[in-house]
């Protein structure tokens, strides 16, 4: 296939979340006679409800500023995915979802999962613990409650999970681990192939299609962006990226439209969603995906903030990025009670650093513009002047 | 040096009010809220001496009788604060830490980190009540370098999920044990404390029944004051005492037909949590509005409105463990910080049971467990037993008096309409 027609593929896939695209996989699932599970949790055992023969389907809010539905129920001033997840629940945009899996990863989630529970009254409805605690006996736990959600999965779809069945689940969900890993490879080069909108594109698209599909399809993306030809873009700073929900690329569109490359993030839609594998030749399958749910890196909402931050600014060292950009939602309360520690582990590492506000939607688009641009002249003006720092 | 100057001002200004009650006793407020007060003031001596002799202190939220059978000191939250904007302005100007969020919970950590309150040695912390109370220990413990020891509580609350809290309670025990010198559990310390609490809470159980009387004859101010768990008092006998006599003075005063407020023409259940001060309740008894319910996190286990019956074999068809005692009678009883039924059938529940007319859902910033329910509450509460709710934002501490005077004036606009629409 010729490179054009890969990078129509490409393009095709990175819209793949897009208001337009996203739920072409689910009308597809649906002719197939598979049923939809939502979720808006970072950590949605996948594989269980794959297994079970339904999609999983990771819910995107409204991108617009309405939510004058969701601000009936919710608070105005909480989590802003919540919010307009919420508002597209009642706009009638997510009607198709015939059951949710919902945790307790927040108090937000909690409550977007009552109101949902009585305005839709889902045919299906259950929840999980979405802690990272590694005493083995949370995990065991946690791994009685993937089973007993596996069984409620069972009588609602029909299909039975065996555990050849749920061992395949987890092989393809591990290959699109691994090629996502393989693909954030790309990132590493001194000119990254693929920029940071892309990726995310990319990422977010994965959670919205068949898995076996996503696979085959960046299976074959691979190879051609391994000798991508791009513009070359010298001097200018590389950046990571840290924020929770953020699934619109439009932001990443912005910062990189001030003169920087967006080469890794610490995303719960991105690095964070498919580091670490499960153990696929466990015996106890249940078992290995709690461990794997217990092991992955954490978010603000979970316990361990030093590590976390440590883990942000690790990844920023393995690509490379000359400083980290944190957009947060205002609301979001895991990231306001965590942001002295990260700006003190910032400090203590030199590694340059700035957290910026940001809305749910795409808006105050020159706040934005003028925050970046300031910091990144800062970086410029840090690597101009050897010694110079300016965290 | 231990800094005690924050508790030496609280058992100064308790001494004052015991003073006070002595020399002007007045006969519309309790004779026992003196005894509380004297057990408060022994309480806050017992932890002065305690910091000045370095004795551990630990903050095990809701399983705080585990903490004592362990040997350690528990300190007291940021609940009587004199200049919350001082504290306020330590924890987000100085330290970094959110602006929107629970009073109580900034309030408690602005004290641990300027050194106000004894820094424990030991936390835990787990998904109830919410959040902000959970987040902040992760804060204090991560900014301070305090040991923190995270416990799961699993959603659901059947057999495997107590036995899974009580085992984790176990792992708590070692790692305490291990990590403080000193430190031990004593089984038998702790069946004591869950004894003496639970004949305290039958005490309070026989006291629900006084708030189903019409005319409600305990006050605002009193269904506000949390019941005081005596097990883990420095001096348990005369704490569970005052128990026994605090029960036997609200009977008395109920027979002797004292009410809780002139006149009741309203009755009210209140949630959540309240502004600090005297100006709300002034109002409620000016209006002759009585509160025979204040509805939060374990209120409803504490009344006997929802079951947490220690000892009980029937709950979970066998015979608990002590540390899954801990768990039922807190961690699992507690209606917040988990999904809405129990937060909201509990709440249904009181209300009918106590003949409730309306309910004020107390909205503070940074309570989303509590705002982002708001609707769902008063669906139900029309829906299911025709009467209104008032969403009534506020806080705990209030900056300004402006602020507590907007407060209450949209307060009183919707009792006066609730007792023109009950005639």
């Amino acid at each position: 296939m010729d490179a054009r027609a890969l990078e129509m593929r490409l393009s095709s896939l990175v819209k793949g979340n897009s208001p337009e695209r996203r739920k072409e996989h689910v009308l597809k699932a649906k002719s197939q006679g598979k049923k939809i599970i939502g979720s808006i949790c970072p950590c949605m055992p996948e594989e269980v409800i794959y297994a079970a023969g339904m999609l999983p389907w990771r819910i995107t809010g409204t991108w617009d500023s309405d939510v004058s539905r969701a601000a009936a129920y919710l608070d105005l001033d909480s989590c802003q995915y919540c919010l307009h997840s919420l508002e597209a629940l009642l706009r009638g945009d997510l009607d198709f979802i015939d059951g949710m899996v919902g945790s307790d990863w927040d108090d937000d989630q909690r409550r977007l999962y009552d109101t949902w529970k009585r305005v839709s009254k889902p045919a299906f409805y259950e929840t999980y613990s979405a802690s990272l605690n590694k005493s083995s006996i949370v995990v065991r736990y946690r791994a009685h409650e993937l089973a007993e959600l596996a069984s409620a999965l069972e009588r609602f779809s029909g299909h039975k999970i065996t555990d050849d069945g749920l061992r395949q689940a987890i092989k393809v969900y591990n290959q699109t681990r691994r090629l996502l890993q393989q693909f954030y490879e790309l990132r590493k080069r001194p000119v990254p192939l693929i920029s940071g909108p892309e990726v995310l594109g990319i990422t977010t698209a994965s959670r919205v299609m068949d898995k076996a599909e996503f696979n085959a399809e960046l299976q074959d993306l691979l190879p051609y962006l391994e000798g991508r030809q791009v513009a070359p873009r010298s001097g200018q700073p590389r950046i990571l990226v840290s924020s929770d929900h953020l699934d619109n690329p439009r932001f990443l569109e912005i910062i990189e439209g001030e003169g920087c490359q967006v080469v890794m993030d610490d995303l719960d839609t991105g690095s964070r969603y498919f580091s670490k594998l499960v153990d696929e030749y466990a015996d106890d399958l249940y078992l290995a995906l709690a461990w794997r749910s217990a092991d992955r890196p954490g978010d603000a909402a979970m316990f361990g903030w030093k590590e976390q931050a440590r883990q942000t600014i690790q990844w920023a060292k393995d690509f490379r990025a000359d400083g980290v950009i944190e957009l947060f939602d205002e609301f979001s309360a895991a990231r306001q009670w965590r942001s002295p520690i990260v700006t003190r582990e910032m400090a203590r590492e030199n590694m340059p650093f700035i957290r910026i506000s940001r809305g749910y939607e795409v808006t105050n688009i020159e706040q934005l513009r003028t925050r970046v641009g300031a910091f990144l002249e800062m970086l410029l003006e840090a690597k101009s002047v050897p010694g110079k720092s300016i965290s | 040096m231990a800094n005690t100057e924050y508790f030496e001002k609280e058992i100064a200004n308790l001494k004052r009010r015991i003073k006070n009650i002595e020399e002007r006793p007045d006969p519309r407020y309790m004779k026992t809220t003196k005894l509380r007060y004297e057990l408060e003031v022994e309480h806050l001596i017992d932890m002065v001496e305690a910091m000045q002799d370095n004795k551990p202190f630990a903050e095990f939220y809701e399983i705080g009788q585990l903490q004592s059978a362990l040997g350690f000191r528990h300190g007291v939250g940021g609940d009587r604060v004199r200049d919350p904007y001082h504290y306020k302005n330590i924890a987000v100007n100085t330290f970094g830490f959110p602006e929107h969020t629970c009073d109580r919970t900034m309030m408690a950590l602005a004290l641990i980190i300027s050194g106000e309150l004894p820094i424990p040695r030991v936390m835990t912390t787990h998904r109830t009540p919410c959040d902000p109370h959970r987040l902040s220990y992760l804060a204090a413990s991560e900014f301070l370098g305090v040991l923190l020891f995270e416990l799961v509580k699993p959603n659901s609350s059947g057999e495997a999920a107590i036995r899974c809290f009580g085992e984790q309670l176990g792992e708590l025990i070692e790692f305490c044990e291990k990590s403080v010198a000193g430190i031990k559990y004593d089984e038998d310390k702790l069946i004591e404390i869950l004894e003496t609490n639970h004949i305290a809470r039958g005490y309070q159980i026989e006291t629900y029944e006084l708030r189903k009387r019409v005319p409600c004859p305990i006050s605002p101010q009193d269904v506000f004051r949390i019941a005081l768990s005596p097990g883990g008092h420095v001096n348990p006998t005369k704490a569970l005492e005052y128990c026994r006599l605090y029960r036997d003075e609200l009977f008395e005063r109920a027979e002797k037909g004292i009410t809780g407020v002139p006149d009741e023409k309203l009755r009210i259940a209140w949630t959540a949590s309240a502004p600090f001060g005297r100006q709300t309740f002034d109002l409620l008894s000016r209006k002759g509005v009585s509160m025979p319910w204040y509805h939060f996190g374990v209120s409803p286990a504490m009344y006997g409105v929802v079951p947490a019956t220690y000892g009980d074999d029937s709950a979970y068809g066998r015979k608990l463990t002590p540390l899954e005692e801990v768990a039922r009678g807190g961690v699992f009883a507690n209606v917040w910080g988990t999904t809405a039924e129990p937060w909201v059938d509990s709440l249904i529940k009181a209300c009918r049971e106590l003949k409730i007319d309306a309910v004020v859902d107390y909205l503070m910033p940074g309570c989303i467990t509590t705002k982002s329910l708001k609707r769902i509450t008063a669906e139900r509460l029309m829906e299911e037993l025709g009467i209104p709710t008032l969403d009534l934002e506020g806080r705990e501490f209030f900056m300004t008096e402006g602020e507590i005077f907007n407060m209450n004036k949209k307060l009183e606009e919707f009792l006066d309409m609730c007792i023109a629409n009950k005639k």
